[in-house]
């Protein structure tokens, strides 16, 4: 029945992308109900051969018409973005994510007087409107009851535009605390996504710090106040590679409160949560 | 009117947090998204290594809080993404053995989800193999790990079941909608 090849036939030329017997999402002309519409659906299928067929013979046309039209939308994708835009609308120039919010406390055992420095993370599409991307908060004390918890409560707001959904924002927390000397040393690191959902959410940023490789750096770095900390701390936190040759042990809880709005995702056809 | 790309298109943004309920402090965990034939990946990495987490004896909780972002571009809706972790432990002499596998599929409606997978690791056989298991921290792997994807009969496979990895993921998509597939209800 089906002469032209199978309906799930997977040599689909990776550009040509709505047409062909191998794409389930070809969009049917007519809608076939009850029994009355087997018949339709039958001449459907063969429609959908000679189709097939027709585009096959005038393949090479069709690709030399559509390369003109490709370069033309190239140029105004960005970085290989597979977003569409409205081109008549020039203002247009993507969609905006903001984000608000407080580093609220955090539960870390072993140390006190700790600060507090944030960094957001994004992508090379994403471009900053307006807001500060890093900032350092205040050293923070725990209370003099049996608390474990270091309370911060340092605000942050940001807000993005971005023509591509890839290298979402995410926050990267650096913790520095001064040792007995007063020397600067890092005490953990933690990052997270900004959530992709508009509205207020919590999250628990698990913290770590590195180990040093050996038991002599380490008592080295405990007299020279420098513990084992990353060179570009920033660099590996927010991409996933180079992670797992390093070792590291936990360090505590911090907690951190977004407010995220959008703007504009309906237009590209983005939907970042259940409408 | 210009030629417009709306082949529907698949966001993965979140983290692998951690893991909780494996008996040994020290894990980390090899991840990969799988999806099916018509699926491309477009841009980010589909796999990826945790770094080695140990975690305090007392503690209950194991951090990874590894990051991905992942978009794909979708043909067709089956091979949606699966997540297939591999959680692998480290003894006090510095050897590795396996500590579970486990896969999840990714949820269908947009929005923010925490996924968690169970993970379970092959039984050893045999009284003195189980007692080598124990003191010698010898582990059976799986050699061939297609029969985890795969809905095939495991009949006689003895399996033994571990801790939990838990995956914070953000999915977006584009376009379902032009294409008349509706990924939820809405109420």
């Amino acid at each position: 029945m089906f002469a032209g090849g199978s309906l799930y036939a997977e040599q689909v030329d990776p550009g040509y992308e709505h047409v062909g017997a191998g794409n389930q999402f070809l969009p049917s002309k007519r809608t076939t109900s009850g029994f009355k519409g087997f018949e339709e659906g039958i001449n459907n299928m063969m429609d959908l051969d000679a189709n097939t067929q027709h585009e096959q013979m005038h393949f090479q046309q069709r690709v030399d018409d559509k390369e003109t039209e490709q370069d033309r939308l190239d140029k105004l994708r960005i970085a290989g973005n597979h977003l569409n835009f409205n081109e008549s609308d020039e203002k247009n120039s993507g969609f905006h994510v903001m984000v608000s919010g407080h580093i609220e406390s955090g539960q870390i055992n072993e140390y006190d007087g700790i600060c507090a420095k944030f960094d957001f993370i994004s992508g090379t599409e994403w471009s900053i409107i307006e807001g500060n991307r890093t900032g350092v908060s205040q050293h923070a004390y725990k209370s003099q009851q049996t608390n474990r918890r270091v309370v911060w409560n340092y605000p942050f707001e940001i807000a993005f535009k971005s023509m591509n959904v890839n290298g979402w924002p995410q926050i990267v927390l650096t913790l520095t605390n001064r040792d007995f000397l007063g020397r600067d040393q890092v005490c953990g690191y933690g990052t997270v996504h900004v959530p992709t959902q508009p509205g207020t959410h919590t999250r628990y940023i698990n913290l770590f710090k590195p180990i040093s490789s050996s038991l002599i750096s380490q008592v080295l770095g405990w007299f020279n106040g420098k513990n084992a900390e990353y060179v570009s701390p920033t660099e590996l936190l927010a991409r996933n590679e180079g992670r797992e040759i390093t070792r590291v042990q936990s360090g505590g809880v911090a907690k951190v409160q977004f407010h995220v709005t959008m703007k504009n995702m309906d237009q590209f056809g983005i939907f970042p949560f259940k409408a | 009117m210009s030629q417009i790309i709306n082949t529907p298109q698949v966001h993965l943004i979140g983290e692998v947090k951690g893991a909780y309920g494996f008996e040994t402090d020290r894990l980390f965990c090899k991840f990969n998204v799988r999806v099916g034939h018509n699926w491309t990946l477009l841009s980010g990495k589909d796999a990826g290594e945790t770094y080695e987490e140990i975690k305090e004896e007392t503690e209950e909780y194991i951090i990874w809080d590894h990051p991905f972002d992942i978009h794909y571009k979708a043909k067709t809706i089956r091979g949606w993404p699966k997540f297939f972790v591999e959680v692998w432990q480290i003894d006090s002499e510095g050897r590795y053995s396996i500590s579970g596998y486990g896969i999840a599929t990714v949820p269908f409606t947009p929005g923010q989800h925490k996924m968690q997978i169970k993970c379970w690791r092959p039984r050893p056989q045999g009284f003195w193999k189980r007692v080598a298991s124990r003191i010698l921290g010898i582990q059976p792997e799986l050699q061939f790990k297609d029969m985890l994807l795969s809905s095939a009969e495991r009949f006689g496979f003895e399996a033994e079941t571990t801790g939990t990895v838990e995956i914070d993921v953000g999915v977006i998509v584009k376009d379902f909608q032009l294409h008349g597939v509706e990924l939820y209800t809405e109420i």
